[in-house]
């Protein structure tokens, strides 16, 4: 494939320059040594002072939780930045022409906690380092920093064609035109821009964003697979049934599903339309250029004709085809509460009955797993890290220790508002339904069996108040808590962090780098400090684009953690560890392979290939074709999820996975060919410049040169189809392949003479494919019966060689 | 090999992956483990050890007195029929070990900690640290079924359970048809010009993540082959039951040497109240049921040692609506060879409190040690023989060694 070589040093440029405008100031260290303030910072003070002596108090939930000096702790995904800036902040401050900071550290002034650090020490010497290189503001600071350059060992970045071929083959599951290739080709950059821009309008596009976030959000689970999951979807909506009575009918209409959609298929419609609402309001605020931020702030939900129906809707919202299960409208739900209609007050994601069925409650739990589900999911802050400090339970005594004991506000100081602020949504004991209980519903029979969970509308007096950190939801927004929550969700800086960070983990296979717990691993703090450095860059554009998350997949993409192919220099295991998220060589996921497979040769690698040989699944356990849109279940034997007890995707292979490829590979390599042969040489995908007449050797065994030539321009060609690779006739791939038709065809001769093999052609392909068994197929087709000259065969064993390989598998 | 170049090399491999290098190695190499097999068996949501394993009767359970408490041999229990069952089944074999203080209210961590021995993260779970220290050159070392599934990066894991109906016959054959497809000599040959491209390809010089991905996709498809061998073990037919197929899809694993440990995943409803955990618990005793007869249909009585827990417990106090919510303190249930049976080790005082326990005698003693799950893992890495692994030195555990199953 062809590359170019590039120093990453460039490729990081914007990204560095926009970092030692913030905070990344540099100044030489010892030996000379750059050393940006960020690494100064992370290394010589967070590592051996803050993170080990100030936090333990200097926290919202610590001791020192009324000082302006508050720090946060590893659960926030930019912790290290943003100490760094309350550091800043603190270190202007002076009193008596002496720093604020330093005084306090070493117990001076009126210092709660005493003497921190030692005035001498190594640890009071970086401090004084530090207050002064801020107190400078960044004067010295150096263009790439130390950790740049390091990592900045040559890189050979794909160009931009070949990124070109696998952004599309990724992002829309097709290898680009001929016409999108030029014009990249002649334009560059900018011409890619706008051809990869224009691919994420595309359908096939909104699949694989929403395959993307269903790995977050897991709300497929309730998806109604065919043949396994009967109505699956609708079940998590609330009914009267099943607690006393229809003053409960949230949405009487599913009582008549039946009814409404005699078709069994189109009642699975409706428990898709309702599983899949939270990604179609993905979906629909990127397909519609609407700031990200939307898919919490977004005051309506999204319906498709046959959800609408359930939702009671469908008299409302109109559809340009009512039986398009993939059209999906905006809509706001009222529910029936006891004669009352009660509007939903919808705060996008956190009010989606799907997502909160996904991410339930209990009565013990009182919505704070609930509360870590959403603050992970939409601010990357993981709060089960801030219980990885052991504690002695037998020291956790006195009043509502949860409000109160040091032990416990740790978490509960962060979870509580939170789990408050999805007061409307309790937890309800039968049925364990998700279900909208604002208090104009009024006090009802129904919260007999919640228990001790508060009226409507009222929240736990024995838990901090509904909201978000320090701040309270105000009085006048009380009732729409969700809503307010959901503002403050989207106005927070992490969150925009947190969306580039999923989206770079959607897009490269890899999970952001952490800042890593042994601060003298110095590779590890480079690959950190360099790719912290370009994650903000991209945040920051993510912002400043008005949250336009098009935008994001293109940096990710033209980044070199998309684009690295190779590296020149020499290996070392510290370099090693400084690339090791550098160019991606990721396991395509069973859906992204599925839909590689048919780009290429036209044919899904399902049972229809071959009806009467194969039992497998292919790589899907379930498939439903929605018509604009397929829904595909991964199978969890090629490392998927289901969204349930299996959550998390396989990145790396075990021989059943690679017994599934291989088996792929030989299937698809015969029967693909078989197809492929079956069509005239002008519609064909894979072999356009030969016959299967055209052997390598006339019948005396002399080379047909003619003929040779034109099987290796069919090596081009199908490198180029099944690859997405250009390479030349005499290159050696083309060899490589060569040799084994070759060999294959020659060996065959030999089978066929002495009748150890027959003439028959295997993987005769006699109905239609991807139809039911027996579907004739289409007029002008004809199954071929024979190869007698061995062709067929020798080009079936080319293609599995290409269709097992690494670079068909991988990204 | 130090902890620390384990995780550098694992985390080149991504964070469940391979250490590179290493595996090439050591899964193309010879099938050694023959035993004991060990399976962990995870439930899920928190159970509650007094109406199972460590009765305490009113007022901690509401459901009965401390009069009614039951016995199996030296085993006290919750009393219920289902219960009587099991305990008299198994107490002969059984060691339980209640009082186990997990040292967070934080119900991941404390599953974590129950399941690595460490409260901090990025320890691998005990099924994948067997797997390593073990049978690094299996197949497929570790089958996993969900729950807590952390392998550190040290062992690919192999998934045989889901929601998904999968047909495992098909799934683990070459090809459809491979007569009606390929020749034996060109499938040969296939595989033959792949692997030396695959080869050439790592000579050159590529990004440490693309080069430990190639290096574990060539391990894995050397061993492709040897599930032949595992198919030769699988019950004609497999049965329909999927929680039942699993379990004989894993014996099948172990007996072909194939694999040496496996976590299975037995997901209890979230029950909060008595009666719902009761109804786990019932639950739970069947599906054990349904494993032993399994590991004895086997023939594999003496070989493998099984592992249960959840996290914590529940609550010694009821709250409101007579629920209980998470407690830091739980239990656990050991069986096989190399256990003691008929064995108690540990409890619980009225609160629910661990009993500190003498570190000889593992008798109470208010000035012994409070038991932890770094004391049971540090025992069941000496059981197993790996404490000395450079895995295991690599994760290391803070605690005494406590005689536990001496």
């Amino acid at each position: 494939m062809k590359t170019r070589h590039l120093s990453m040093t460039l490729v990081f440029a914007s990204a560095a320059a926009v970092s030692a405008s913030l905070m990344t100031s540099c100044s030489a260290g010892d030996g000379g040594e750059c050393v940006s303030t960020t690494r100064f910072f992370a290394e010589r003070v967070w590592g051996p002072t803050i993170s080990k002596k100030c936090i333990n108090c200097h926290t919202s939930y610590g001791l020192a939780k009324s000082s302006a000096f508050l720090l946060e702790d590893e659960s926030n995904p930019d912790y290290i930045s943003y100490n760094l800036g309350v550091v800043t902040r603190i270190a202007e401050l002076e009193k008596d022409g002496a720093s604020l900071f330093l005084q306090k550290a070493a117990g001076k002034l009126s210092h709660g906690g005493g003497v921190q650090v030692q005035e001498g020490s190594e640890e009071y010497a970086a401090l004084e380092e530090l207050v002064a290189r801020l107190s400078e503001g960044g004067s010295d600071a150096c263009a790439a920093g130390s950790g740049a350059e390091s990592i900045a060992a040559y890189a050979t970045l794909l160009d931009w064609v070949p990124s070109l071929r696998k952004a599309s083959m990724s992002l829309v599951g097709r290898w680009p035109t001929e016409e999108e290739e030029k014009s990249v080709r002649d334009g560059g950059e900018a011409a890619f821009d706008t051809v990869l821009l224009a691919m994420m309008n595309e359908d096939a596009f909104y699949e694989r964003l929403k395959e993307i976030w269903n790995d977050y959000l897991l709300t497929d689970k309730f998806l109604p697979m065919p043949g396994a999951g009967g109505k699956r979807g609708i079940e998590i909506l609330p009914t009267g049934s099943a607690q006393g009575g229809a003053g409960f009918d949230d949405f009487p209409n599913v009582h008549t599903l039946a009814e409404r959609f005699p078709d069994e298929r189109e009642q699975m419609f409706v428990g898709v339309g309702v599983a899949r609402e939270p990604l179609e309001l993905i979906a629909h605020v990127v397909r519609n250029g609407r700031p990200f931020t939307e898919i919490l702030t977004a005051d309506y939900m999204m319906v498709n004709p046959y959800s609408a129906y359930v939702f009671g809707v469908d008299g409302e919202v109109g559809f340009a085809d009512p039986k398009d299960p993939t059209e999906y409208r905006k809509a706001t739900l009222t529910i029936q509460r006891n004669g009352v209609e009660i509007p939903i007050k919808h705060a996008g994601l956190l009010t989606s009955h799907a997502l909160l069925s996904r991410f339930p409650t209990t009565i013990t739990s009182r919505n704070r797993s609930r509360a870590n589900a959403i603050l992970n999911l939409f601010l990357g802050i993981n709060a089960r890290r801030l219980a990885e400090r052991s504690i002695d339970p037998t020291r956790v005594t006195g009043h509502n220790p949860t409000m109160n004991h040091p032990d416990c506000t740790v978490c509960h100081t962060v979870l509580d508002p939170v789990a408050g602020a999805f007061k409307q949504w309790p937890w309800v004991h039968a049925g364990s339904f998700v279900r909208y209980m604002p208090e104009e519903g009024g006090p009802a029979a129904i919260n007999a069996g919640l228990g001790g969970w508060p009226a409507p509308g009222a929240w736990f007096t024995d838990m901090l108040a509904p909201g978000l950190g320090a701040e309270v939801v105000p009085s006048e927004e009380w009732a729409t808590s969700e809503r307010w929550l959901a503002h403050r969700l989207a106005a927070d800086r992490r969150f925009a962090l947190n969306v580039v960070q999923k989206m770079y983990e959607g897009i490269t296979g890899h999970k952001p780098i952490q800042f890593p717990s042994n601060a003298s691993a110095a590779a590890e703090i480079n690959a950190w400090e360099v790719q912290s450095a370009f994650l903000k860059d991209v945040t920051d554009q993510f912002v400043s684009s008005d949250y336009d998350l098009r935008r994001v997949i293109l940096a990710l993409v033209k980044s070199p953690y998309y684009r690295a192919a190779g590296f020149r220099g020499k290996e070392t295991p510290e370099r090693n560890a400084e690339l090791r998220d550098v160019g991606t060589g990721r396991l395509l996921t069973a859906e992204m392979l599925d839909r590689k497979i048919r780009a290429v040769t036209g044919l899904w690698w399902s049972p229809e290939v071959n009806a009467s040989a194969s039992q497998g699944r292919g790589l899907l356990a379930g498939v439903m074709d929605l018509g604009k849109e397929t829904v595909r279940w991964p199978s969890i034997a090629y490392g998927g999820h289901e969204g349930g007890s299996l959550t998390e995707r396989f990145t790396t292979v075990n021989p059943v996975m690679a017994n599934m490829a291989w088996k792929m590979a030989n299937e698809m390599g015969c029967f693909a060919a078989a197809w492929d042969f079956m069509h005239p040489a002008e519609e064909r995908r894979l072999f356009p410049h030969v016959e299967l007449v055209d052997t390598p050797e006339d019948a005396a065994g002399s080379e047909r040169s003619e003929v040779v030539s034109a099987i290796k321009k069919n090596m081009v060609h199908l490198h180029r189809r099944v690859w997405g690779v250009d390479v030349t006739e005499d290159s050696e791939e083309v060899s490589q392949a060569y040799t084994l038709f070759y060999e294959t065809w020659k060996g065959g001769q030999g089978a066929l003479a002495d009748g150890t093999e027959k003439l028959w052609a295997p993987c005769r392909i006699q109905s239609l494919p991807g139809q039911p068994a027996g579907t004739p197929l289409e007029p002008g087709l004809a199954t071929i019966d024979e190869d007698k000259d061995y062709t067929m065969r020798s080009w079936s064993a080319v293609l599995t060689y290409l269709l097992a390989d690494y670079t068909f598998l991988y990204e | 090999m130090k902890r620390r170049d384990i995780l550098k090399l694992a985390a080149l491999a991504g964070a469940s992956a391979v250490v590179p290098g290493v595996l090439s190695e050591v899964r193309a190499g010879p099938i050694g483990h023959t035993g004991p097999y060990w399976i962990t068996i995870q439930a899920g949501w928190g159970w509650d050890p007094t109406l199972f394993c460590d009765p305490k009767g009113a007022p901690v359970n509401a459901t009965y007195d401390k009069a009614q408490i039951a016995k199996a041999g030296n085993i006290p229990y919750a009393p219920s029929n289902e219960n009587d069952a099991f305990f008299g089944k198994y107490a002969s074999r059984l060691c339980v070990v209640n009082g186990i203080e997990l040292s967070t209210h934080q119900i991941e961590a404390a599953f974590r900690q129950m399941w690595t021995g460490a409260l901090e993260p990025g320890y691998p779970s005990l099924a994948a640290l067997l797997a390593a220290g073990l049978g690094g050159g299996a197949p497929m070392p570790l089958i996993s079924a969900g729950g807590f599934e952390e392998t550190a990066g040290l062992v690919p894991r192999t998934r045989l359970v889901g929601a998904q109906p999968l047909d495992w016959a098909s799934l683990t054959a070459p090809s459809a048809d491979m007569a009606s497809l390929f020749s034996p000599m060109t499938e040969t040959r296939i595989a033959q010009y792949r692997r030396e491209r695959l080869k050439a390809k790592l000579a050159t010089s590529l990004p440490p993540g693309i080069k430990s991905v190639i290096e574990a996709a060539e391990a894995a498809e050397l061993s492709r082959p040897k599930l032949e061998q595992w198919k030769a073990h699988w019950p004609s037919p497999l049965s329909d039951d999927p929680s039942r197929a699993l379990i004989q899809l894993t014996l099948a694993a172990f007996k072909a040497k194939l694999s040496v440990s496996a976590n299975l995943w037995w997901m209890l409803d979230p029950a909060v109240t008595d009666a719902a955990q009761v109804e786990n618990f019932n639950d739970w005793t069947a599906r054990f049921d349904v494993l032993m007869d399994e590991i004895e249909a086997f023939g594999l009585d003496n070989s493998v040692i099984l592992v249960a827990s959840s996290g914590g417990g529940r609550t010694p106090m009821y709250l409101d609506e007579q629920m209980k919510g998470h407690w830091s303190v739980g239990s656990m249930l050991l069986l096989g060879p190399g256990i003691p049976g008929n064995r108690i080790i540990g409890g619980t005082d009225e609160n629910l409190r661990g009993l500190p326990l003498d570190p000889s005698t593992l008798e109470p003693n208010p000035t012994g040690v409070r038991l932890r799950p770094a004391h049971i893992h540090r025992a069941l890495r000496r059981l197993a023989g790996i404490e000395a692994s450079a895995e295991a030195k690599a994760f290391p555990l803070d605690a005494e060694d406590l005689p536990l199953f001496s």
